[in-house]
């Protein structure tokens, strides 16, 4: 037997009130909590934070420690993921490298956040010449590959971490933007906001107090996806040679030595690339339980 | 039509404009003067030399007038020459591009092979364990990183099917089949994690048509299932994997620079890296325009191809 209550009923009404009461995060969290993806995602996420915030008391050794009689040792007692070429622990060297990971993940998401999100709802909100050269100019970055643009961006920097997330994070710049601005434009429409004029409020504020915090779902969707692409191309701009530098303990400096020996020692590439799987995995899980938990039409 | 294609290729016009703004100020936003950089390996430079390549750059004009002069050299197909080999970048890039393009399209063919049955099926069986366990694989050919899929690749074949290495490279006209055994692995590398992200879509859009009301009406009709699949609901759940598919292909023109490195082909993207590595910055210049139009060109057709296939695209 099911129960079915009128729109218009006091206990809907009830309920309706009490949702908006909670506020985005009250909401946001226990969507987020009830959904078996997201919670699988953060929960791996979670666990490669910890290893990243223990890693001077969970690491075996010191990851820089050369030990060159040790070279190439295959996973033992001693050594469980093993030794590299120049006999430095694998193990130890992977859970520092989760550190760099999320360092460059906050730090590139960061400046894509932050830029991409001023743009889209600057333009999204005031509109006309501006939006337009703002979205002229994401487009024009939208015509890079990923990768060709952040690569490109290396080649005038210069190789290292430091211009590696600058790259990254005005990669990350037009997703925002788009994303954002797309949002805005819907939310500029409703009946708050008119409000939110007629008394007078200065535009700043409606779009920080009035705007913003409505078109905050799609933008932690987005965060999580660009955390997961952040981890990506870091690795992949390491494992070129153009962004962390050795003897830092990155993954994907790690593949890129390891490639070198993968008849011989096969372990020096399949520890660093399971590390990468497993947090781009985390974020990509995250990114796709919180949409479905925010975004009913993407359930199915 | 006509005019919908006219205004989206005008539409192109400011987006190649401030490519070429972006690529000729390349030169100009690296710390330093660009010939010191250049010449940073030589021992011993002429003033000859030193005012040849400041020439060259055209570091002796004012900016607008470098840009013009260079704008007006790529719009007749002159890319410049390397600062090292002083050889004509076009030539160099034309030679590397039936590298690249074989390799994407390969891999573009197996993605499309693999990732629409399976997105199908997946949909079909929603909710099933098939269902579970192709949106797992799905996840996990997303997170994957293709050089690391790539490594394995290679460890796995060099352990069990090691006929598939060789160590030069062989053209496709050369020799065909030698060209194809070669080209396996870097398709594989680069196929693999497009295809997961082309049956994800498939499956979410299919879930979506599944549920619409003319699947109903073509069941109550007594269709076959296998007619309302494939005839009612794959026709219009294609149409955005067809946008992403384009999407794609481009993506795999302008981002097989690692897999192109790990197997040692000499495409597009190592010709790139090798410039970034020797500060050959002429070659970059070249090759980043290059890369970036192709791609810019192919979404402007995919554009039109999504167009020409939804009625609902309004041409006004």
């Amino acid at each position: 037997m099911t129960l079915s209550v009128a729109d218009d009923s006091p206990l809907v009404t009830q309920r309706k009130r009490a949702h908006r009461s909670r506020g985005f995060w009250a909401v946001f969290f226990s969507r987020m909590l009830r959904n078996r993806i997201s919670m699988a995602g953060a929960v791996l996420i979670l666990a490669v934070l910890l290893v990243a915030v223990l890693a001077p008391l969970l690491a075996p050794y010191d990851p820089d420690a050369v030990q060159i009689r040790e070279r190439l040792q295959p996973p033992s007692a001693a050594h469980i993921f093993g030794t590299d070429e120049l006999g430095r622990d694998i193990a130890s060297r992977v859970i520092y490298g989760a550190q760099i990971s999320f360092y460059v993940g906050l730090i590139s998401v960061g400046i894509g956040l932050g830029v991409g999100v001023l743009i889209g709802l600057i333009g999204g909100y005031l509109g006309g010449v501006l939006d337009a050269a703002f979205m002229l100019l994401m487009d024009i970055m939208f015509a890079f590959p990923t990768i060709l643009l952040a690569l490109t961006i290396v080649a005038i920097l210069g190789a290292g971490l430091p211009s590696a997330m600058i790259a990254i994070g005005i990669v990350n710049i037009p997703t925002f933007a788009r994303i954002t601005r797309g949002s805005v434009l819907s939310v500029r429409e409703k009946d708050y906001v008119d409000a939110a004029v007629v008394i007078g409020a200065k535009d700043w504020r409606i779009m920080l107090f009035h705007v913003l915090p409505n078109v905050m779902a799609p933008i932690i969707v987005q965060t999580s996806l660009g955390l997961s692409i952040a981890v990506l191309t870091e690795a992949s701009l390491s494992f070129l040679g153009l962004g962390a530098q050795p003897p830092t303990p990155s993954w994907g400096t790690m593949l890129y030595t390891g490639q070198r020996y993968i008849e011989e020692a096969p372990w020096l590439s399949i520890f660093p690339g399971v590390a990468i799987l497993l947090v781009v995995l985390g974020f990509n899980l995250l990114g796709d339980g919180l949409r479905e938990a925010l975004d009913p039409h993407m359930k199915g | 039509m006509i005019r919908y294609i006219i205004r989206r290729i005008i539409l192109v016009i400011p987006v190649l404009l401030g490519i070429s703004i972006f690529v000729f100020m390349l030169i100009h936003l690296i710390p330093g003067n660009v010939v010191d950089i250049i010449l940073g390996h030589e021992v011993h430079v002429s003033a000859e030399r030193y005012e040849e390549l400041r020439a060259m750059f055209g570091l002796d004009k004012p900016l607008l007038v470098q840009y013009f002069i260079w704008l007006s050299r790529v719009v007749r197909g002159d890319l410049g020459v390397s600062a090292l080999t002083n050889r004509p970048i076009m030539e160099d890039i034309l030679l590397r591009v039936p590298v690249t393009l074989e390799l994407s399209l390969l891999s573009f063919f197996l993605c499309v092979i693999t990732a629409i049955p399976l997105g199908i099926l997946s949909a079909y069986k929603s909710g099933s364990a098939a269902d579970a366990v192709a949106r797992v694989v799905g996840l996990l050919g997303l997170s994957v990183p293709n050089f690391w899929l790539a490594t394995m690749l290679v460890l796995v074949t060099s352990l069990y099917a090691r006929f598939l290495f060789r160590s030069s490279w062989v053209g496709l006209f050369e020799n065909p089949l030698e060209n194809l055994r070669l080209m396996i692995l870097p398709s594989l590398s680069l196929g693999l994690a497009n295809a997961a992200m082309i049956m994800r879509m498939t499956r979410a859009t299919m879930v979506e048509v599944m549920q619409q009301e003319y699947i109903m009406t073509a069941r109550a009709k007594g269709l076959r299932e296998k007619m309302v699949v494939l005839r009612h609901a794959l026709k219009n759940a294609l149409l955005p994997v067809v946008t992403l598919l384009g999407i794609r292909l481009g993506y795999m023109m302008g981002g097989a620079f690692i897999i192109e490195v790990i197997f040692s082909l000499p495409g597009l993207g190592t010709f790139l890296l090798q410039g970034i590595y020797q500060r050959d910055y002429p070659l970059v210049q070249g090759t980043v325009l290059f890369i970036a139009l192709f791609f810019v060109l192919i979404n402007l057709l995919v554009d039109l191809l999504y167009a020409y296939l939804d009625p609902k695209i309004s041409y006004n």
